[in-house]
């Protein structure tokens, strides 16, 4: 290599280090810990991985959501192809015991019924018998105190268990159950990153990372917007990191797959942390509605009156619920957060739909969800100009004041034939028709 | 008094409740609704109009088209025999026809309201008109059909004789009288729509199922102690068919439904626009009779009785509190006794 080539590599290998300088100079660390030294920058990443990244997991390991974190695939880079096989193996080994749980018992007692709103209705009965019986089991400890008028506020709330509850609520709002929620969520993280991965062929893992995640301090479970905000620095201290990195590589489809499986990723945090939100007030709610029994059953027991029955109890706890609930429902803040979640909810699910007709159905002769709806579209476009110009034909011949000419014979029954899928012409061979679905997007 | 006993006794006591419904329920063969006779006699893609068959001539010879909301079956107008809100009118002498909505898949998403009301809506009216011979008929409109036939005839005055919504929703200027008025600010429909093609039943059942969350599981409290009781218990099945048969609704429809009407409030506001031209409430001048429900939970009373005072062209308006709640009015034992006569009457009167 001659001189003036030599020169400009170095030149260029210089520039890139002055810059590095500034990145990690700039990046101001938290609780007056020195800057980093940006000539021992890998170091000190160890050092953070090996360390103080490992504390933090520890830490969020009686988390649900450390699992989450510690899985992005910029913190783990290892073979990526073995990590898409086996997210997509445990995919499918979830998927089947998740759904061979919620198929448990049920699955001949339908064909008892000889019809479906008879075999809903028992359904639904159930669904009464259980939420009663769950009831039942967290008030059966408080039956003595009752029969012996001992009953107060203080041993209702020594005597209650928030586990029991918990699980009563979750089978009346049909919450999934945790091991099963905890199921569902490993199953969409695992393909999630594994699709990201799949994505991220060429992005370069040795990033230097010179952050300091804020010290968790207490014990317990932080709260979901304190989780929400060390995910958004974490994520934003590591997107500060690569960005400029990424820069440096020329666009292609991998790193734009990567980037959507990314936003799919913070989407799905983002969804389960407002979910449980949403979650955590719906059982504040239902606790409340719980303590108006107590309060019922200990101004009952005061007065010297007699508690009759538990049906009457739970009875009672459903009046209390739709006064309860239906203030919580009402809410802004409920309201704001139901729709969020919902929202959430939806573009996953759209994203994700997309990426897998983009990625598994490319070469594939099925048509797409997509296209269909391009069909669609095209369909009712042309049955709207059809009927426009029957209308307009109509009016052209009828009279203008629209009586009904008397000799007109009496219309027989109308019923026009719905447009098939079957009336659309087939393009013939090496033709195609003008309003041809756009071809297959790669 | 509650005691270890007592409990046990009232667990079993249910135990055994559940079994004779268990056995009870397994019997029973059908459960039909909507079985007044009626004949297929018009239909454009998924939507029919079905003419209910009378077994003497009507009394009134204008006939009347009826339309229910979309997001719902008209078969509950005409949920059993004794409690039939169509059967009832039949026997008042008016000669009626019903649109069936049909069930939209996610090839019908692109559907708007234009396509509901200046197309399927006017030309079952045309159809209607054409057949009889008559240049103007009767319209009902149910809760959101009601709606729907007040732009129409807001469009169409001259095609229309007299018009009879129920409970329907017109002004949603106060977004929190109601829990749904309420989430109408929050939706995010253009998501809904853009990501499902179609809004699902399921979605809409659940958003109706929380303005009282205990009532799918406290109405099963009832059925236990009603085995003895088929007829009850069969009107209870008639009643969960219905609930259970909801179809799915066209996204385009539903996010104007939601824009312009909950969130903007366009048409009481006057700026309300079908296929670009603005639809003026100055412009139903058709008899008008807005039957409300006083207990109504789900379209506050104010929201239906606010149009009267925009209906300035309508020389012949008024209002009918019916005592009851939003489903009460269909079948209601007073919607029989009181009701359909009295909607039977003021249709006739002016025909």
């Amino acid at each position: 290599m001659d001189s003036n080539n030599s020169n400009f590599f170095q030149q260029w290998f210089d520039n890139q280090m002055e810059w590095s300088k500034k990145m990690f100079n700039n990046n101001e660390t938290k609780e007056g810990q020195p800057k980093s030294n940006s000539d021992d920058w890998i170091n000190k990443w160890q050092d953070w991985t090996n360390s103080d990244f490992s504390s933090w997991t520890n830490l969020m390991k009686g988390n649900p959501y450390h699992s989450l974190m510690d899985q992005h695939p910029l913190s783990h880079m290892g073979d990526l192809s073995s990590k898409m096989k086996e997210g997509m193996n445990q995919w499918g080994t979830f998927t089947k015991q998740y759904f061979d749980a919620m198929n448990i018992q049920d699955q001949d007692w339908y064909k008892q019924f000889q019809n479906m709103t008879s075999a809903e209705s028992f359904k639904g009965m159930g669904s009464l018998k259980e939420s009663f019986g769950k009831f039942f089991e967290l008030w059966s400890p408080m039956i003595k105190s009752i029969q012996n008028n001992t009953f107060s506020m203080e041993h209702f709330a020594r005597m209650f268990d928030a586990e029991k509850f918990k699980s009563f609520i979750d089978s009346s709002f049909k919450f999934l159950p945790d091991e099963a929620k905890k199921l569902m969520d490993q199953m969409s993280q695992s393909f999630f990153q594994g699709m990201k991965q799949m994505s991220e062929m060429n992005l370069n893992p040795s990033n230097g990372l010179n952050f300091k995640i804020p010290n968790m301090s207490g014990s317990g479970m932080p709260n979901a917007t304190h989780i929400w905000d060390m995910y958004n620095t974490w994520r934003n201290s590591m997107n500060e990191q690569i960005l400029p990195l990424t820069k440096l590589m020329q666009g292609n489809a991998s790193v734009e797959k990567a980037k959507i499986w990314s936003d799919i990723i913070d989407m799905s945090v983002e969804h389960n942390l407002k979910s449980t939100q949403m979650q955590m007030m719906t059982y504040k709610a239902s606790a409340q509605a719980m303590e108006r029994v107590a309060k019922h059953v200990a101004e009952k027991v005061q007065k010297g009156e007699q508690v009759e029955s538990m049906v009457g109890l739970y009875q009672y706890y459903l009046m209390s619920g739709d006064t309860v609930f239906t203030e919580l429902f009402e809410s802004d803040e409920y309201s704001k957060i139901m729709t969020e979640v919902s929202s959430l909810k939806q573009r996953i699910k759209a994203a994700v739909d997309i990426e897998m007709e983009k990625t598994f159905f490319v070469n594939m002769p099925v048509a797409t969800r997509t296209e269909m709806d391009e069909v669609y579209k095209t369909i009712y476009e042309l049955k709207k100009t059809v009927r426009n110009l029957e209308r307009a034909l109509s009016e052209k011949n009828t009279p203008p004041n629209n009586e009904i000419k008397k000799e007109e014979k009496q219309i027989q029954v109308e019923v026009k034939s719905p447009i098939t899928t079957s009336e659309i012409k087939k393009p013939q061979a090496g033709k195609s028709n003008s309003k041809a679905p756009s071809k297959r997007k790669k | 008094m509650i005691n270890s006993n007592s409990v046990f006794n009232e667990m079993i006591t249910v135990n055994d409740k559940f079994k004779k419904v268990y056995q009870t329920l397994k019997n029973i063969d059908a459960v039909e609704v909507a079985t007044t006779p009626k004949e297929l006699v018009w239909q454009c893609d998924k939507v029919k109009m079905f003419h209910y068959v009378r077994e003497t001539p009507a009394t009134c010879k204008i006939p009347v088209l009826v339309s229910f909301a979309l997001m719902n079956r008209h078969d509950v107008l005409d949920l059993q025999p004794d409690r039939s809100l169509m059967k009832k009118l039949l026997d008042e002498g008016l000669d009626i026809y019903i649109m069936d909505w049909g069930y939209p898949t996610r090839a019908d998403r692109y559907l708007t309201i234009e396509d509901y009301i200046l197309g399927y809506m006017n030309d079952a009216v045309d159809f209607i008109r054409a057949k009889h011979k008559v240049p103007k008929i009767n319209k009902m409109g149910i809760c959101q059909s009601g709606l729907f036939s007040m732009v129409y005839a807001s469009i169409f005055p001259e095609k229309l004789q007299s018009l009879v919504t129920y409970v329907a929703p017109f002004d949603f200027t106060d977004t929190n009288c109601n829990m749904l008025y309420k989430w109408s600010k929050y939706i995010d429909v253009d998501t809904m729509v853009d990501t499902q093609g179609i809004i699902r039943a399921d979605v809409m059942n659940s958003a109706f199922g929380m303005l009282k969350p205990s009532m799918d599981i406290a109405k099963y409290f009832g059925v236990m102690d009603m085995m003895e009781d088929q007829d009850k218990l069969i009107n209870f099945l008639r009643m969960e068919k219905w609930k259970n048969d909801c179809p799915d609704l066209s996204g385009e429809m539903y996010r104007k439904y939601i824009k312009d009407f909950f969130r903007d409030n366009k048409l009481i506001k006057g700026t309300f626009e079908l296929d670009g031209k603005v639809v003026n409430l100055k412009n139903m001048t058709v008899p008008y009779l807005n039957v409300y429900a006083t207990e109504d939970n789900i379209i506050p009373n104010k929201s239906t009785i606010a149009i009267m005072d925009h209906l300035t062209g309508s020389k012949d308006k008024q209002l009918y509190a019916f005592p009851g709640g939003h489903i009460g009015v269909f079948v209601g034992a007073k919607s029989q006794k009181e009701l359909a006569p009295k909607v039977a009457q003021w249709v006739s009167e002016r025909s």
